[in-house]
């Protein structure tokens, strides 16, 4: 039986995979019996072994320079927290199915016992930085105010130049 | 490099023992400088990824650090460095918050005057972007201490 | 015997803080180069190291182990990276310094002898230079591909894992990338 034998179209799109040793069985011989006959496939997979080594040799942005001596320091104080999260979302799943049954029961008498009251206001989720501006100014200056959604950590940005503010 | 000083207050409440309202307010201000590089102190490490998020700079280094205790509704003067002062009036509790008057002035200007409503324990921030004088960051946090 | 990356994040998800520490050494430093390769600067790199494993402690109860640990450490460092790119795109970026100790050059791999002739650092100075404006020039997509593949060694399968894209457009990202670089450092390689 004749051997099989591989076009550049067919070869072209599985050349990075080639040099990345993703390929395997016949798709791999094939490749690779086509490269060793096809000058402008061997080419570009020199040009692609070249880009390799480059990137092995050059490319590691020296990961030992950044500053990971802090990390677990800053780490602790919001893994307590993650705890106290979970830990409050599991007394909440673990409440007995009677204190369900009573809510439902409360409900049930506060709509048939009369005239509706005033809905109570909604309580939103208070974030642990939130904070209302309630009046504000500055003399001369341009100031912005911003807020992180998660937290409500609020900044008031002032430019005491009038400049565009950073 | 332009530079923002960013001065960060905590306010701690401090409770009695035979009152349910505290008798003064602990009020902590911090001084940061904030740059586009160099390194951090460790003591704001946890605090920075927050601190990117709002103002952009990526190192923040602690330049003063103050705490003291504030009688309610009266004035306290904290000093900054490159001579500005921050005005701290608390004047109430309400509903988990902290009501204060904060004011931060260079010589007669008053570059931030703000009534406002903090959450207990929490913080805020004011950032002064200035180039006349060495740049500050003010931040404000409120704890409950019982 | 060292405990296997599951059994740690069993004790981790129990609240067992020591164990999660163990876990934090073990890959602080891979998530450290993906972060260091996309950004490009050593604090946001810091910062989303910091970030990665605060998500991942806070998440934990959703890995099943149904893929390695640092493929979903890889991701949630890749997606937080994208995000700082995103709020960063207006503020001008500091390049990475290539050479920060007044001339003295940069670690080499392990097992390279070191290159004392000064003509030789210089020259490796702006390879390294060209490259990193190369990489800047890629999209966050495709420099994830190339760090991923290229400096991390992931496989095409454990990319798609990360970069929760389909196999193929991981092949198709990393011809096109890898196509740019060529293209960019034709006068280096």
């Amino acid at each position: 039986m004749a051997e099989r034998v591989m076009t550049c179209e067919e070869a072209a799109p599985l050349l990075d995979a080639f040099v990345d040793a993703e390929l395997e069985g016949a798709t791999l011989i094939d490749v690779a019996r086509h490269a060793a006959s096809c000058r402008a496939c061997d080419g570009t997979l020199q040009e692609r072994i070249a880009l390799h080594e480059t990137l092995g040799r050059h490319g590691r942005a020296d990961a030992d320079s950044v500053d990971l001596s802090g990390l677990w320091t800053a780490l602790e104080p919001q893994l307590a927290q993650a705890d106290a999260r979970r830990a409050w979302r599991r007394r909440l799943r673990s409440a007995p199915v009677w204190g369900g049954a009573l809510a439902i029961a409360a409900s049930a008498l506060f709509f048939l016992s009369g005239p509706q009251q005033a809905t109570p206001p909604t309580r939103v989720a208070v974030r642990p930085n939130q904070a209302v501006i309630e009046r504000i100014d500055s003399e001369g200056g341009r100031f912005e105010l911003r807020r992180e959604r998660k937290n409500g950590t609020t900044l008031i940005m002032v430019s005491a130049m009038g400049d565009d503010l950073p | 490099m332009r530079r923002v000083a960013l001065v960060s207050i905590c306010v701690v409440t401090v409770l009695s023992l035979t009152s349910r309202q505290a008798v003064a307010l602990e009020v902590q201000i911090t001084a940061v400088e904030a740059s586009y590089d160099g390194p951090s102190d460790p003591r704001l490490l946890n605090m920075r990824p927050r601190l990117r998020r709002l103002v952009g700079y990526r190192a923040f280094r602690v330049l003063q650090d103050e705490k003291r205790n504030c009688a309610w509704q009266s004035l306290a003067a904290f000093s900054l460095p490159g001579g500005r002062l921050v005005h701290v009036m608390p004047k109430g509790m309400r509903d988990g918050e902290v009501m204060m008057h904060v004011q931060v002035v260079n010589g007669p200007r008053s570059l931030v005057d703000t009534d406002l409503r903090l959450q207990n324990r929490g913080y805020m921030l004011i950032g002064v972007d200035d180039d006349v004088h060495a740049p500050g960051i003010l931040l404000i946090m409120l704890k409950a201490v019982e | 015997m060292a405990s296997s990356d599951w059994e740690l994040v069993q004790r981790s998800q129990a609240g067992d803080h020591e164990a999660f520490r163990e876990l934090v050494e073990r890959y602080q430093r891979k998530i450290a180069a993906l972060a260091l390769g996309m950004l490009r600067n050593r604090e946001d790199a810091s910062d989303v190291v910091q970030e990665t494993f605060a998500k991942a402690y806070t998440n934990l109860d959703r890995f099943k182990g149904d893929s390695a640990l640092y493929t979903w450490l890889y991701r949630i460092a890749f997606n937080l990276c994208v995000d700082h790119q995103r709020r960063d795109s207006r503020h001008t970026t500091v390049p990475l310094e290539v050479d920060e100790r007044g001339g003295s050059p940069l670690p080499l791999p392990e097992g390279e002898p070191p290159r004392d002739d000064p003509f030789e650092r210089t020259r490796d100075s702006e390879i390294r230079q060209q490259l990193d404006e190369a990489i800047r020039s890629l999209t966050p997509e495709h420099r994830a591909v190339i760090l991923l593949r290229e400096i991390e060694g992931l496989s095409y399968e454990e990319i798609s894992h990360v970069l929760q894209v389909p196999k193929g457009t991981v092949m198709s990202r990393l011809h096109y990338a890898r196509r740019q670089l060529q293209a960019r450092l034709r006068g280096v390689l």
